[in-house]
Parts: C-alpha cells; sequence; structure tokens
C-alpha cells in the first residue's frame, strides 16, 4: 500500500516510517505531512490509498482535514497519544486507530484490515465519524469480513455476545450481523444511545422493548426477539424503563 | 366555737317552693292529653329527691309541650321545675336561668303568686350563692305579696329564708325569731314533711343563738320524726346538724356515728351540699380523736363535694379543717398550699360580704393565730425549699455540665467539618497540580520509541530517556509538596522545556531571570504552578516559529514574589482565531491555573493574583504575571 503520514510532530512522523520500515516493509511510504493544509496538498498530489492521521494538530484535526476532502478513495488509520472523545467518533464508524507510541502488532493488524476494506468501502464510514465528532450521532458502522454495514442505531434490536465477537439483530435482516469486536465495546459506545446491558451476553435497544416477563425473567423486543434478563439486572432495567 | 356553729348553719337552710300545675283543662286535644301524662309524672317525681333525672325528664317535656300548645300557665310552672331539679343538684346558674324565664312568664300573665313563688327560689339561690343583698330584697318583694295575699302555706318558706338570712348578716335574734314564726306556722307534731323541713331549720337557729339543749331536743325529735317516714333530706341534714352539736359538745364519736348514718345515704341522691358538711364534720371529729390519716380522707372528700357544690362558704370551712389535718400528718407542704388557699377565700368572703360586721373579737384572734402558723409553716416551706435548692443547684451543675458537652460536641464537630472543608481543599489543588498533559506524555514516549528505532544516536536516546525520566520523577514528587525551593523548581522546569526543544524541530530559547535579592535556594514557591502556561506557551505560542523565545522572570516586590511568562509567540487574540480546539485547550491551561489561585487565596487570604496580557502593542506575545506572597525557608 502507498501511504501518507500526516503528525505535526517530526518524532511521529519519523518513529512511523521506522516503523513501517520494519514490520510492514510491504508498505510504501509516500510522504509526510506537519498539519491539515499541507496533508491536503500531499493527498492531492500523491494519491495515497492509506493515510496515517494524527486526530490533533497544530492548525486543525484529523477530522478538519477529512472534511475538506468529498472524495476519499483512501483508508484512514488514526493515531493518537491518549483516549479523549474523538476517540469515540472513531469507533463508532468502525475506523482503526492507534495510540501513541504504536504498539507494531497493532500497526500490522491495522494495516491488514486496511488492505481488506481498499476495495469495498465507499465513504460512508467516514461520513459516520465526522457526523459523530459534530454530535450527529443517529448511525453507527458494523465491519465483517466480507462487509460495511452503516446502520441507524434505531434499527438495531439488541445485540448478542458470541465469545470475542458480536452478533446485531437488526430490524428487517432476516439474518444477523457477526462482528469481531467485544459486546463490551458496543455497550460503552450504545448505552448514550438508549441501550442497557440486561444480561451478561445481551445487550438490548430499549426502544424495541415490547414486554417484559417478570415471571420467566424474559423481556420481549420488536420482531418476536426474545432476550433472557440476568436477576442482578432486572430492577436496573424496570428503574431505566 | 361559736363562729363555727354560725358558720355552718348559715347555708344549711334554703327553702324550695314547689310549683302547683294548675293543670288546665284543655279541650281534647291529643297533645294536651299527652302534656297531662307528663304533668302527672310531675306531681309523682316532685317530692321524691332521688329520682332528679326522671323529674327533669317530664319537666323538659311539659316545657316542650305547652310552648306547642301555648298553655302558658304550666309551661311557666314547668320552667320552674326544671329549676328546682338544677337547684337540687346545686347547679345554681342552670337553676337561675329556668327560674328568670319562669319569673318572666309570670309578669306577663299577671300571676302575681307564681311570680311570689319563683322569687323565694330566686332568693334562695341568691342566698346560697351569698348574694346576700340581692336575696334580702327579692325575698322581702316575695313577703309583701304573700302577706297582701294571706296566703300562709307559702308565708312559712319566705320566713323561714328570711330568718336564715338574718343569720347569714350576723341578726341573730331576727333569724331565730323569723325561724320560730315560721315553726309556728305549721303544727308542732312534725307531721309533714313541710313541717319536718322547718323542725331542721329552728333546730339549727336555735343552736345559732346558743340555746343549744333546745336545738338538740328538737333535732332529735326531727330525725326520729324524719326517719318515721323515711324522708332522707331532713334526716341527712338533721343527722348533719347533730353531728355539729357532738362536736361542739366534744363528743367526736358520737358526731361519727351521726355522719357514718348520712354517709350510707352517699349515692341515693345528689346533694353536694350535704356531703360536704357530712365528711367536713366526720373529718374534723377524726382530727379531734387524732385519726389523721383517716381525717386527711373524709376531709378531701369533703372538699370534693364542696368544688361540686361551688359555694365558697362550704369549700372555706372544709379547708380550714383540711389544713390543720395536713399539718398533723406532716404533710407540711400540702399544708402549707392549703393554709394559703384557705386565706385567700377568706380573705374574699370578707371582702365581698363587707356590710357582715367583723367585730367579732374571736374571728379576729383566731386569724392571728392563724397568721401565726402561717408563719411557722412558712419557715418549715422555707427549709423544705432550702433542700429543694440544694437539689436545684445539683440539677444545674448537671445542666452547665451537659450543656458544656453539647457545646464541645458542637465545636469539635464544627472544627471536623472545618477540618474535612480544609482537606477537600487540599485534595482538589493536589488533583489541580498533577496536570501533565498526557499529549506531553507520549508524544514524549513517541519521541523515545524513534531514537530506538534508530532515527537518532544512541547517546541522545538514553539521555533523552533519562532526562524525561527526570521530569516525571520531578512532578510525581514535587506534587506531594505545598511548596518547593525555587532552585528545584527551576531545575524542573527547565528539564520539561528541554524534552519540549527535542520534541520540536525548530527549537525555541527559553531563558530565566532572577532578582539579585532572591536565593533560589531558599526562596518557596508552590511547585510546578508556571508549567501549564509554559506548555501554552509552547504548543500554541511559539510551536511552528523559527525564532520563539520564552522568558521568565523573578522579582521581589515587597513582600510579594513576582513571576512574569513572556512569550513572543502569535499572541492571545490569534490564539483564538486559530480555532475553537487551540483556543479551548488554552483556556484549559488558563482555567487549572486560575482555579489553583483561587484555592490558594482561600488558604491565604487573597494574597495570590495573575494577570494576563499581551506583550506587544501589535498583539503579539503574551505576558502573565503571577504575584505569590513572598516566602522563605
Amino acid at each position: 500500500m502507498k501511504a501518507l503520514i500526516i503528525d505535526d510532530e517530526q518524532n511521529v512522523r519519523e518513529a512511523l516510517r521506522g516503523l513501517l520500515r520494519l514490520w510492514s516493509p510491504e508498505t510504501e511510504v509516500l510522504g509526510e505531512a506537519s498539519n491539515v493544509s499541507e496533508a491536503l496538498e500531499r493527498i492531492n498530489s500523491l494519491k495515497p490509498d492509506l493515510i496515517f492521521l494524527d486526530v490533533e494538530m497544530g492548525d486543525g484535526t484529523g477530522f478538519d482535514l477529512l472534511r475538506q476532502l468529498p472524495k476519499r478513495d483512501f483508508e484512514v488509520i488514526f493515531a493518537t497519544a491518549h483516549q479523549h472523545y474523538a476517540i469515540e467518533a472513531i469507533r463508532m464508524s468502525a475506523c482503526d486507530f492507534l495510540l501513541k507510541p504504536i504498539d507494531p502488532d497493532d500497526l500490522v493488524a491495522a494495516i491488514e484490515r486496511a488492505k481488506t476494506h481498499w476495495h469495498q468501502h465507499g465513504g460512508d464510514p467516514i461520513d459516520v465519524m465526522l457526523q459523530h465528532a459534530s454530535g450527529i450521532k443517529d448511525r453507527i458502522v458494523l465491519k465483517d469480513m466480507e462487509n460495511i454495514y452503516v446502520l441507524k442505531i434505531e434499527d438495531i434490536i439488541h445485540c448478542e455476545a458470541d465469545g470475542r465477537y458480536t452478533r446485531f439483530h437488526v430490524k428487517s435482516q432476516a439474518k444477523p450481523i457477526l462482528v469481531s469486536t467485544n459486546l463490551k465495546e458496543y455497550e460503552q459506545l450504545l448505552t448514550p444511545s438508549g441501550f442497557a446491558r440486561i444480561h451478561h451476553s445481551h445487550l438490548i435497544n430499549l426502544s424495541h422493548v415490547q414486554r417484559i416477563d417478570k415471571v420467566n425473567l424474559t423481556v420481549h423486543l420488536s420482531e418476536n426477539q426474545k432476550v433472557p434478563i440476568s436477576v442482578r439486572k432486572k430492577d436496573e432495567l424496570l428503574k431505566r424503563l | 366555737m361559736m363562729t363555727h356553729l354560725h358558720r355552718t348553719i348559715a347555708l344549711v337552710m334554703v327553702w324550695l317552693c314547689a310549683p302547683h300545675f294548675s293543670v288546665a283543662q284543655h279541650k281534647a286535644m291529643a297533645d294536651t292529653a299527652v302534656c297531662n301524662r307528663y304533668i302527672d309524672s310531675i306531681q309523682i317525681y316532685m317530692d321524691r329527691f332521688d329520682a332528679a333525672d326522671s323529674l327533669r325528664y317530664y319537666a323538659q317535656k311539659v316545657v316542650e309541650c305547652t310552648e306547642a300548645t301555648h298553655n302558658r300557665d304550666d309551661h311557666k310552672d314547668a320552667l320552674s321545675v326544671l329549676g328546682v331539679t338544677y337547684l337540687r343538684e346545686s347547679n345554681y346558674p342552670k337553676a337561675l336561668d329556668y327560674f328568670k324565664q319562669a319569673e318572666e312568664e309570670c309578669k306577663e300573665i299577671n300571676d302575681s303568686i307564681g311570680l311570689a313563688k319563683i322569687l323565694i327560689n330566686i332568693g334562695s339561690i341568691y342566698m346560697t350563692t351569698d348574694s346576700l343583698q340581692a336575696a334580702m330584697r327579692i325575698l322581702m318583694r316575695s313577703m309583701t305579696i304573700f302577706e297582701s295575699l294571706n296566703d300562709s302555706s307559702t308565708l312559712l318558706y319566705v320566713y323561714t329564708n328570711i330568718g336564715s338570712l338574718m343569720g347569714r348578716v350576723g341578726n341573730k335574734s331576727e333569724q331565730l325569731a323569723y325561724s320560730k314564726k315560721a315553726f309556728d306556722m305549721v303544727d308542732c307534731k312534725l307531721n309533714s314533711r313541710t313541717a319536718l323541713g322547718l323542725g331542721c331549720n329552728l333546730a339549727i337557729n336555735l343552736s345559732v343563738n346558743g340555746l343549744i339543749d333546745s336545738s338538740e331536743a328538737l333535732s332529735l325529735r326531727v330525725l326520729a320524726e324524719a326517719r318515721r317516714i323515711d324522708y332522707s333530706k331532713s334526716t341527712t341534714q338533721i343527722l348533719n346538724h347533730l353531728a355539729s352539736i357532738a362536736i361542739t359538745r366534744e363528743q367526736y364519736e358520737r358526731a361519727l356515728t351521726y355522719t357514718q348514718e348520712v354517709v350510707s345515704y352517699e349515692g341515693k341522691f345528689k346533694h353536694h351540699h350535704t356531703f360536704l358538711y357530712c365528711y367536713n364534720y366526720q373529718g374534723s371529729a377524726l382530727l379531734k380523736l387524732g385519726r389523721v390519716s383517716e381525717a386527711v380522707t373524709s376531709l378531701e372528700k369533703a372538699l370534693e363535694y364542696a368544688e361540686l357544690d361551688k359555694v365558697p362558704v362550704g369549700k372555706e370551712r372544709v379547708l380550714n379543717n383540711l389544713h390543720q389535718a395536713y399539718a398533723a400528718a406532716g404533710k407540711y407542704a400540702q399544708a402549707y398550699e392549703t393554709l394559703k388557699l384557705y386565706k385567700q377565700i377568706s380573705d374574699t368572703l370578707l371582702g365581698e360580704n363587707n356590710f357582715k360586721t367583723i367585730n367579732d373579737l374571736e374571728t379576729k384572734y383566731q386569724t392571728e393565730k392563724k397568721e401565726q402558723l402561717l408563719r411557722e409553716m412558712e419557715q418549715e416551706n422555707q427549709i423544705s425549699v432550702l433542700k429543694v435548692k440544694q437539689r436545684n443547684i445539683w440539677i444545674i451543675v448537671i445542666l452547665i455540665l451537659g450543656f458544656a458537652t453539647a457545646l464541645s460536641i458542637f465545636f469539635i464537630s464544627r472544627q471536623r467539618l472545618l477540618k474535612q472543608q480544609q482537606e477537600a481543599l487540599e485534595n482538589r489543588l493536589l488533583s489541580l497540580r498533577v496536570q501533565l498533559n498526557p499529549h506531553f506524555i507520549f508524544n514524549a514516549l513517541t519521541a523515545v520509541q524513534n531514537y530506538m528505532l534508530g532515527g537518532k544516536d544512541l547517546r541522545e536516546a538514553v539521555r533523552y530517556l533519562s532526562n524525561f525520566a527526570k521530569v516525571m520523577r520531578a512532578f510525581l514528587e514535587y506534587n506531594q509538596e505545598e511548596t518547593i525551593t525555587l532552585d528545584k523548581e527551576l531545575h524542573a522546569l527547565e528539564l520539561y522545556v528541554g524534552i519540549q526543544k527535542l520534541r520540536f524541530s525548530n527549537g525555541f530559547e527559553f531563558d530565566v531571570e532572577m532578582d539579585e535579592a532572591l536565593n533560589p535556594e531558599e526562596v518557596l514557591v508552590p511547585p510546578m504552578i508556571l508549567q501549564p502556561l509554559i506548555e501554552n506557551a509552547i504548543e500554541h505560542g511559539i510551536r511552528n516559529m523559527d525564532n520563539g523565545k520564552i522568558s521568565l522572570n523573578y522579582e521581589l516586590q515587597g513582600n510579594s514574589l513576582v513571576m512574569k511568562l513572556r512569550d513572543n509567540g502569535i499572541g492571545r487574540k490569534r490564539a483564538a482565531i486559530d480555532g475553537p480546539k487551540v483556543e479551548e485547550k488554552t483556556s484549559l491551561a488558563t482555567r487549572i491555573t486560575e482555579e489553583r489561585i483561587g484555592l490558594l487565596n482561600r488558604k491565604k487570604k487573597g494574597t495570590y493574583s495573575i494577570e494576563f496580557a499581551d506583550a506587544n502593542e501589535d498583539g503579539t506575545g503574551t505576558v502573565v504575571t503571577f504575584k505569590i506572597p513572598f516566602a522563605q525557608l
């Protein structure tokens, strides 16, 4: 892949070059940029198919850069110094992000995923991310081995843990979507949007609750979905409803 | 002793005048018939002293039905009967109320005989309640009416009552004359209830005039006859009188026998007056016999009846005996209280009846004796008061101790609260101090990573890592301190700035100037207070400049240490224009610093300050001026 490194610190840029040289030699570094305006110019001239993007730079954020690029025919891997609010938007769009100092294994895995999705992405996940960053939080991006799904959060009926994977039951979709991220991740992302973890392997969308069977400890959801409630979570659920 | 008897008798004799129903013949109306049946019932119960409730019930019925049938004659009689029922229960205000209603009726229908009879009853109430002048006026009016009518059957009641009234105002001979006049009007065979009543009256009046033997003889005759015809009213009344005579003659056991017999009538009819005197004589006799506790019991009962009877004279008599009984029983506090009460009532009675002649030496003597007794009791009482005082002192001491404890608990808890608030303040200060920017930490670590990956030479890499460790250590260590010496502070800041310089390739200058008066090894400053602002200056002020410069100046001004942080960066306005993100970060550092200054001020009373200004007129550069109290080791 042909990559562009965008970061406002020389040390970081150099470190990333070094990491790629050692662990992902097939990734070709086309160049570097140290701020948003430089980055815009380099992307247009160099046409990278992968960018490593710093979230916060001196003259703006990585999101500012992406907003100025209507046509985004490249993969994005974010790099950031620490976890903060911007990361939530990235997680919602199922984009990869790396924490500095970057772990080589994470870097390689992110590059592998970028390769997988290279021909499939349509720019929608980035839209979702930018909307989240500006406060519109009605959609989420899910990725499985073959597809990228952009879903309305309100259409998700419930999520079910399946080992380290999560199965999404979505309105009007017969087949659930299996995502290689654990339920804990989605609990964190979706609880502010009206979801509740009612069982160690179930996260439900409260707006889809039809009936609670207190005797059999079951929640009946839209489309005849039934989900068990754990005894400990019952009171909490009733309180939230 | 004479006074004793005189007072007794004054209240005994009150004659009642029973109304006679005319039983007017009405046309055969159903309600009239019913009414007449009620009137018949009244006539049955009228003479039965023990059936006051039934009598009242029927009288009430007659009042109601005669009002409906406008039979005013029977109506006023029924009202009068109601008055009598209340009079028999010593409910004088209610009795008076009904008699007055009856009086009004009589006046309206011009029934002078009826009026005279009611006047007798009203007069008797005034007598009982000690309104003697009013009683005399009423009785004289009544007497005039009856004498003009020559109605001897009624006149004897009037004479009896006037006689009794004469006795009350101290005219004993007139009293005797009137009662004799009345007694003579009936035959001396004592064969009617009226005759028995008049016999009682005369017997009492005889003894008032000192004719005790005659009085006793007559009394015994009355008693025998009253028992024979089972007339409880006269029986009890004359037994009471006999008891009083027995006491006068110091035959206390005999007095007890008489009173005991009266007690056996208790519950059979309600006449508080009778039992008041009965128990009073009983108590008085028991006291003389030295049976103190029984005496107290009897007299307390007498007092209960006196309260019910509501006639002050009776109460006065009982109290007079009761205080002596209490004193004999050693209950001095109660004796004292009772005596005080007695004096109070006695004085009121004397004051009220000021037309009574109070030249009785004996009374005076008695009064003096009472006063002496009162003084003695007061002394005894004072002793017990002293005891109480002593106890009170203990109570006060305990109260004071309790109060002091409560106060100290309050202060201790307040102290604790203040301490907690202080601790919260300290904690907040501490949390504000640990503000090393995570961006700084992780980016610095990335720089180390870069060195390791071979971007720079190994020697520099190792030095960079150990400098980074020094900065971290300085932050961790100094953040635990409230103040550190200036040389430590400067050393930490220089290490920090050194790391920052290496992060940014363009580099910048950092220099420190120090007032010569200041010895950095001794001057104390809050740790790392300038660090967030230096970071601001670097990352948002001079970062993208080629000739960036940050200078730090320490100066002693009076009692203050003034620190000036100056940069030649883009300036505050430009930083704001550069975007909300930059402004947000800048203001975060500023806010944290300002909050820290604020908290320090709360601890040390307004001696800290911070000011922001542009360094140059064109708005470039920033000067931050800190003022803190000068402190040295």
